[in-house]
């Protein structure tokens, strides 16, 4: 090294810098020497973009610091829609060749999609043996805009098994028309969190099967929204639809109004962690077995609301309820005091819903009744039922009450007005007031003759030969019922009398009568209702099988009705009115016979009076006590099963005329 | 099989009457006005009348009824007893 190399070393140096500093769009001095450098340097504009082209050929970690705007330019090309790409499901190669297993952290969003066909995705991203296999790397599923599903399989088990998906989202699905349109869709997804359908109010169609385990085994959703649903119909359709969300504290079910489906909502929410429930407009339910099952094994369940159901909201059914709380111990579940009379004896309800000690009250739109009477023997009754202890819960609307002292002859109908939830009322009842005579007058002594006020029959007193009365406390404009039981020697007679605020008598003319043994006549044909002999009629039978083949002495020949709201009503009429004490059912089989019936009996085949209620053994012959009290033209009999076939109909009766 | 017993009654809360049916066991605050004795089966069985062999869920044993008249026999359907982890094969695909 000599001083002449160095110094030749540091120009060639300076010449580089210059050079560089021109490519950066320096302004370059007349001078290039090291003096000049600084402000060569300093003349450099800011700012500039670097532009140019860059291949990208794989995924990876690219360099783009001198090329910002680098178009990219992937090999073989590939589109995105709805967030999914080709190799999200079929995987990348990678520089060497080697075939990658698709991406993870996929989030599916179905914009613009409004409506999907039948089948369209069904079994999609379906992580068993069909759809997708072992592919688990959708992490969310969203549907936007989707407002209608057609009828069929639409995402039946699309999403089923994929255990990385955390929620699934439906927030303009209004309805789904059932058919395993959401079967098993996202079963198995153990790590779905939360799923919403916010506008979801008709899940309904006859064949069912609509959420039929759709959500099964979503062991970690702990939000639900299913805050819209109205209406559930068809066969287990939401079946299992929730079974073993676990993490599942708390549902919002509160605009929920019927229920038709047969096991509609059977075991929808088996083992979950549900704490209550309020089902806050649910006034039908009259699927067969609809809510089986559906809080099973929720042991952590302490409460059920039902505030909406009334007397009408079960149809033909009584085992809506079923199992519904089977494995669940010390669930209180509250009904309105107004169904009380309606299900209490329902073995569903008596069986607890097959739940360990649960608890069952009527403390729903109830009000507390009560009575001081003067005198105070007068007894009260409210909705047919004698009260006791003067003290009574009612549901929490407009009624009536009758009250009724022996000594004094004396009946009170009277209303109450304006009760509300929860209130306690008391009542002053006064027998003592003016009242007014309603009398029978007969031309026979020592007959039965019965009042009947406001649903309550009493014994008219005979004031006076042949005169029977009872004292009157109320309104104007009441009917009150008669009966004239004519005894051995005389006709029956009835009618009503309306008051009107004065004393009233009403004359009725008894004729002569006999009473002898009904034998019932073999028919050849159906009879005329209302005609001059023995006759029978039904409200339907398949055809060839009319009611007259149960009482036309042959036991070859049936009677044989199929009705699916397992209620088959036969009348049989006579001309002389009969008192029945017996009726035999030969049934063909146990299978179609029933096991509850009604007898009821009338003098116009319009207004009916039930005789009786009974509960028996299915056998292939039952013989009834029906022991009625008065004669009827005609009886009807309502057999509880949806399918009869009887062979023929024992009549054991008194005729009198 | 056992018998539990279903208590039918009223209870005074807040000076409201409550009327209330509590399955298996005996209220203590309320006043109770009917006890029904029902059969049950042990679980996944029914019973079976001996005589008429016909097949109940339980049984309200009135009328002279008792539990002798019955025989427990096996339920066709069993419990759903799948778990995560025990994952049914899909039956068909497309």
């Amino acid at each position: 090294m000599t001083i002449a190399s160095e110094i030749q070393r540091i120009k060639n140096n300076i010449a580089k810098a210059y050079t560089k500093c021109s490519s950066k769009g320096a302004t370059l001095p007349v001078t290039q020497n090291c003096a000049n450098l600084e402000s060569c340097i300093n003349s450099i504009p800011t700012g500039i973009t670097p532009t140019g082209t860059i291949s990208i050929t794989g995924n990876g970690t690219i360099d783009v610091t001198n090329y910002a705007q680098a178009s990219v330019n992937v090999s073989g090309g590939q589109s995105t829609k709805y967030g999914a790409t080709v190799d999200t499901f079929l995987g990348d190669i990678d520089s060497n060749g080697a075939l990658q297993m698709p991406r993870s952290g996929l989030y599916l969003t179905f914009n613009g999609v409004k409506s999907i066909g039948d089948s369209v995705l069904t079994y999609r991203f379906c992580v068993y043996n069909s759809g997708i296999y072992g592919i688990y790397n959708v992490m969310g599923v969203s549907f936007p805009d989707l407002e209608t599903v057609s009828s069929y399989n639409t995402l039946e088990r699309t999403f089923y098994g994929q255990d990385n998906l955390r929620e699934a989202l439906f927030p303009k699905l209004v309805n789904v028309p059932n058919t395993n349109n959401f079967r098993e869709a996202f079963a198995y997804c153990t790590d779905l969190e939360k799923v919403t359908f916010s506008s979801l109010r008709n899940v309904t169609g006859s064949s069912g099967y609509g959420f039929y385990r759709a959500f099964f085994c979503c062991s970690k959703m702990h939000t639900l929204d299913l805050s819209k649903l109205t209406n559930v119909g068809g066969s287990q359709t939401f079946y299992d639809a929730f079974g073993i969300c676990s993490a599942l504290k708390s549902v919002d079910l509160s605009s929920l109004t019927s229920v038709t489906g047969s096991s509609a909502m059977s075991s929808m929410f088996e083992r979950c962690g549900l704490i209550e429930v309020n089902f806050e407009s649910l006034s039908t339910i009259t699927g067969s077995s609809a809510m089986s099952s559906m809080f099973s094994e929720c042991t952590s369940l302490e409460n059920l609301w039902f505030p909406s159901l009334t007397p009408n909201s079960f149809g033909s059914y009584t085992n809506q309820f079923n199992y519904m709380l089977s494995g669940v111990t010390g669930c209180t579940v509250h009904f309105p005091i107004k169904i009380k009379n309606t299900i209490q004896n329902w073995s569903d309800v008596t069986n607890g819903f097959r739940g360990t000690n649960t608890v069952i009250l009527f403390d729903l739109k109830a009000a507390t009744l009560n009575f001081t009477c003067n005198p105070n023997t007068t007894q009260i009754y409210v909705d047919n039922e004698l009260v006791e202890n003067n003290t009574v819960d009612v549901p929490a609307e407009d009624m009536n009450y009758v009250a009724y002292d022996s000594s004094s002859n004396t009946v009170l109908l009277n209303s109450i007005t304006n009760l509300s939830d929860d209130e306690t009322r008391n009542i002053s009842v006064n027998l003592t007031q003016n009242k007014k005579k309603i009398t029978i007058s007969t031309n026979a002594s020592g007959i039965n003759v019965y009042f009947t006020v406001d649903g309550i029959t009493f014994n008219a007193l005979e004031e006076s030969s042949k005169n029977y009365t009872i004292n009157y406390i109320g309104d104007t404009g009441q009917n009150i019922l008669y009966f004239v039981d004519g005894g051995n020697n005389y006709s029956d007679a009835d009618g009503i009398i309306t008051t009107n605020g004065n004393n009233q008598t009403q004359s009725v003319s008894l004729s002569s009568a006999t009473i002898s043994n009904f034998s019932r006549p073999n028919l050849t044909a159906n009879g005329t209702m209302g005609g001059n002999s023995f006759a029978v009629s039904c409200d339907s039978a398949v055809s060839g099988y009319s009611p007259y083949t149960a009482v036309n002495g042959n036991t070859d020949y049936l009677w044989m009705v199929n009705n699916t709201d397992s209620i088959c009503k036969y009348t049989f009429y006579n001309p002389i009115p009969l008192k029945v004490s017996q009726i035999v059912n030969y049934y063909t089989s146990t299978t179609y016979s029933a096991a509850n019936f009604i007898i009821e009996g009338s003098n116009d085949n319009q207004n009916w009076t039930e005789i009786g209620t009974y509960t028996v053994t299915k056998t292939l012959t039952q013989t009834i006590p029906v022991n009625s009290t008065r004669y009827y033209k005609y009886h009807r009999i309502t057999y509880k099963n949806s399918t009869i076939r009887l062979k023929d109909l024992g009549i054991t009766a008194t005729q009198k005329g | 099989m056992e018998i539990r017993t279903t208590y039918f009654g009223k209870f005074e809360k807040n000076g409201k009457i409550i009327s209330g049916i509590w399955c298996g066991t005996r209220p203590e605050d309320a006043t109770i006005t009917e006890e029904r004795d029902i059969l049950f089966p042990d679980e996944g069985k029914k019973l079976k009348h001996k005589e008429t062999e016909l097949l109940f869920d339980t049984i309200w044993l009135r009328d002279g009824d008792v539990a002798e008249n019955y025989e427990e026999i096996e339920e066709r359907n069993t419990p759903n007893d799948i778990t995560q982890q025990n994952l049914p094969p899909l039956d068909s695909g497309q």
